[in-house]
């Protein structure tokens, strides 16, 4: 089901009604559960004993680990969970990956393997496996019974795509009453809504007119080519910060808070930067549980500079299985690096983001041109008709400019707001004036929440969800951070 | 003095009038802006011609902005813009949603350019155009006798597409041929009608942009659900098969040659067959069989023919395309003003070799 269908929308009433409920706290999760495995059964029924499996491996794991104080037995039974999503996650994921490149290495025959990847198998494995770490680390502690547990692994708003919520953000939540209320519908539809918009009047277009180019980048000019890519830049911010703004706001209609993952990442003035605003959750997650326990920046520089190309390599490949994605790793691991070894120059002196704002999207941009191609020779045509600027088909599609539009306000607005923190400057005002309330602490650095309890602020919400109805693309084309 | 006491019950239905007042005028509101919005991407008013059935409304000014960007005026009787001088001769082009082209300006359209081109040395014939959004070959050999009566054309061109002697003539809801002995006839399909509602209704899509765009989007919303993955089977979703549409398969299985004869002796043999190929942009040379089939028949019965292949092949091979616009996808949809452009010299030259008035 995804969020964006009419069958996801059934789901959730049926789901927020049986919430409000006068039932137990424990009850609401037996039902929340369910509802989840459903969810994720809709997509592919078989795939859910692997959930199940996985929720049960870590929760037993995480128990032992706890009731243990022998540091071998300890480092055992977090292997042992390791072991287990690393493995799971390396079948369905890579198998295949190793096969063909076995294949084309030593000239081998041996058949691709007919492997259908879990939906959200990278997402839901990170979170577990951060669980059992977090346990070990005596950072947590492991879940009471195994209903919490399962519960948090397969809460249907992140299951698929994120955010990688950790157990250390979540379990404490779970003591809270939930069900939907008055104030969290207002907030958890506004946010919905505001990620709706990005996915199916922004995102969608896009892909519609983005996908045939990249399908056949040898016949189109340079120029279509940068457009393409600058589309394809677009598409993702809005289709996968879309999908997180809508998880974030599913779950608070639930009742709970999900953490940020996306903060206008094209505003950065750096690469370092950039990746403290682009999908947070991976980002922190790659440096909690990768670049640290490597040995991070504290042996010195040198080391610093592999950790971080190790660490963005593997965040790279977690992507997908294709050296595409690798390359596209590379390039942000060697950015970094290069990034950190001007700044530790004692003569170091940054120069306005106004100025590096545009050289870092634009290398953003470049990067994307492999994660989006499905070959290196595509790649390498793309990017040698781009510079060159080459003949082709000539197509400049008017959403991508419409999304670009409607991005650089954003961008400013956004900009304006983090300037105003207290007030929201004076779109915030405005907005405060028509009942409509701005927020800026979190999910896409700003939204608007819908109110109604003025004749302005309803017509706004009315406007809005009459945008959403005329100017959407009306297929229910998958977020693209489900093939991951 | 106290004021008065207000029951619960009171206060709430004071609250709830108060949510209603609120909600209906900024429904309201909301209506209107979407209305003003809408009016420069949705804006065709239908009438219903006792012969002709469904046409745009005479007089009326179609605006449409969900592909490309165009302003079309109507005339009487579905011809789009108003003949400057009706005493001259004329050419009726008839066509499809092609030919029809809402998505382009009148002065744009490839019957007005030819027009221009026309009469360019000397005053000449006027270009009819009665495009119609899903007409195929079936009307425009059934509609011969009505259009022949009302406009007297001294020369027709009929503009087709692959699918236009296929399964297009041959869709049981729409007027379509049917196999008889001696080849196909026509088979006439009266149009709808409406009951109270479903005339009203009518009326107010016809006036309000905001409900007419309304009704196609609910329609495109259905039809998007129609092709979601199936519950719990995700990896058993079909997906669509890409349509063959080639002669061979199309000639076995619908009479091509019996449509061609039938629309040729609908209007005496003073028909120019305008064909519109949809070429794969990476094989700009390649012609479908239908194009070539149309082409062999049309030279071996002596009919005027004019194909678009080499033209719109050039243009790709340029790296411009016929069809699609900025909002749309490339060589996708409805012909652009550069696909009009080409077709209008085109068929200019061909009536100017015929010597059409």
């Amino acid at each position: 089901m995804i969020f964006s269908s009419p069958r996801f929308l059934a789901f959730l009433v049926v789901l927020l009604a049986l919430l409000a409920l006068p039932i137990r706290l424990r009850a609401k999760l037996l039902v929340l559960a369910a509802a989840s495995c459903l969810f994720y059964a809709a997509w592919d029924v078989r795939y859910l004993a692997l959930l199940i499996g996985v929720s049960v491996v870590d929760y037993w794991a995480a128990a032992k680990i706890h009731a243990s104080d022998r540091a071998g037995t300890r480092k055992a039974w977090l292997a042992l969970s390791m072991v287990s999503n690393l493995t799971l996650l390396g079948y369905f994921k890579y198998t295949n990956f190793l096969i063909e490149n076995v294949n084309g290495l030593f000239g081998a025959h041996v058949p691709a393997l007919r492997i259908l990847l879990p939906a959200g198998i990278s997402f839901y494995t990170f979170k577990t496996m951060s669980y059992t770490i977090d346990v070990y680390r005596k950072e947590i502690q492991p879940c009471r019974s195994w209903l919490d547990y399962v519960t948090f692994v397969t809460f249907f708003p992140e299951l698929i795509a994120g955010p990688i919520v950790r157990a250390s953000v979540f379990l404490p939540q779970m003591q809270r009453e939930i069900g939907p209320t008055r104030a969290r519908l207002s907030l958890g539809t506004s946010i919905f809504l505001f990620g709706l918009m990005k996915k199916l009047v922004i995102a969608d277009p896009i892909a519609s007119v983005v996908d045939p180019v990249f399908a056949d980048v040898g016949a189109y000019s340079g120029a279509s080519l940068w457009v393409a890519a600058l589309g394809y830049a677009i598409q993702i911010y809005c289709d996968f910060s879309g999908y997180s703004d809508m998880a974030i706001g599913v779950a608070k209609m639930i009742g709970y808070d999900l953490p940020e993952n996306f903060a206008m990442p094209y505003l950065s003035g750096d690469i370092t930067e950039f990746w403290r605003r682009w999908h947070i959750t991976l980002s922190s997650w790659l440096r909690d549980y990768l670049y640290i326990p490597l040995g991070g920046n504290r042996r010195g520089l040198g080391r610093t500079y592999v950790n971080l190309a190790a660490t963005m390599l593997l965040g790279g490949l977690w992507h997908g299985s294709s050296w595409n994605f690798v390359v596209w790793g590379a390039l942000h691991g060697v950015a970094l690096a290069i990034h950190r070894w001007l700044t530790s120059h004692p003569s170091w002196r940054p120069l306005p983001n106004v100025v590096t704002g545009p050289f870092t999207f634009l290398f953003v941009i470049l990067a994307w041109i492999p994660f989006r191609c499905t070959t290196f020779g595509s790649t390498f045509t793309m990017v040698k008709k781009m510079f060159t600027l080459q003949p082709g088909f000539h197509w400049v599609p008017s959403s991508v400019l419409i999304g670009a539009a409607v991005m650089v306000v954003a961008h400013v607005v956004g900009r304006h707001v983090e300037g105003h923190r207290e007030t929201g400057g004076l779109f915030g005002s405005a907005l405060a004036r028509v009942d409509a309330r701005l927020h800026r602490d979190a999910i896409s650095s700003w939204f608007v929440e819908l109110r109604f309890a003025k004749v302005a602020s309803v017509y706004l919400a009315l406007v809005w969800l009459l945008t959403i109805f005329f100017f959407a693309a009306t297929g229910t084309s998958p977020f693209i951070y489900f093939q991951f | 003095m106290a004021p008065p006491e207000t029951s619960p019950s009171g206060s709430t239905a004071a609250s709830l009038a108060r949510a209603v007042a609120r909600w209906g005028v900024a429904g309201a509101l909301a209506a209107l802006t979407f209305e003003l919005v809408l009016r420069p991407i949705y804006s065709i008013h239908m009438a219903s011609d006792p012969e002709l059935g469904a046409i745009v409304a005479p007089g009326s000014t179609v605006r449409w902005g969900i592909e490309g960007w165009g302003t079309s005026r109507w005339a009487a009787r579905g011809i789009r813009v108003e003949a400057a001088d009706p005493s001259r001769p004329s050419v009726l082009v008839l066509g499809d949603s092609q030919t029809e082209s809402l998505m382009v300006d009148d002065a744009e359209v490839f019957t007005t350019l030819a027009e221009r081109r026309l009469q360019k040395a000397k005053p000449a014939a006027r270009v009819l155009n009665a495009g119609k959004s899903s007409h195929s070959v079936a009307d425009y050999v059934a509609l011969a006798p009505r259009y022949q009566a009302a406009f007297a054309p001294k020369w027709v061109v009929v503009q087709v597409r692959d699918s236009d002697f296929g399964s297009d003539a041959f869709h049981e809801n729409k007027r379509h041929f049917e196999r008889t002995a001696s080849g196909v006839a026509v088979v006439d399909v009266p149009e709808p009608t409406r009951g109270r509602l479903g005339s009203l209704a009518w009326a107010a899509r016809q006036r309000s942009s905001l409900f007419g765009y309304s009704v196609v989007r609910f329609g495109k919303f259905r039809a998007a659900a129609a092709q979601d993955a199936p519950l719990f089977h995700a990896s058993q979703a079909k997906h669509d098969e890409a349509p063959t549409g080639e002669a061979a398969e199309l000639a076995s299985e619908f009479p091509l040659d019996a449509e061609l004869d039938l629309l040729v002796k609908a209007w005496d043999g003073r028909v120019t067959i305008l064909y519109l190929p949809e070429l794969d942009p990476k094989h700009p040379d390649r012609v479908s069989s239908i194009g070539g089939w149309l082409a062999a028949r049309c030279r071996s019965q002596g009919v005027s023919f004019v194909t678009l292949a080499d033209a719109f092949g050039g243009m790709l091979a340029r790296g411009r395309s016929p069809y699609g616009f900025a909002n749309t996808h490339f060589n996708e949809g409805h012909m652009n003003a550069e696909g009009q452009a080409a077709t209008a010299d085109l068929l200019a030259a061909e009536l100017e070799r015929l010597g059409v008035p």
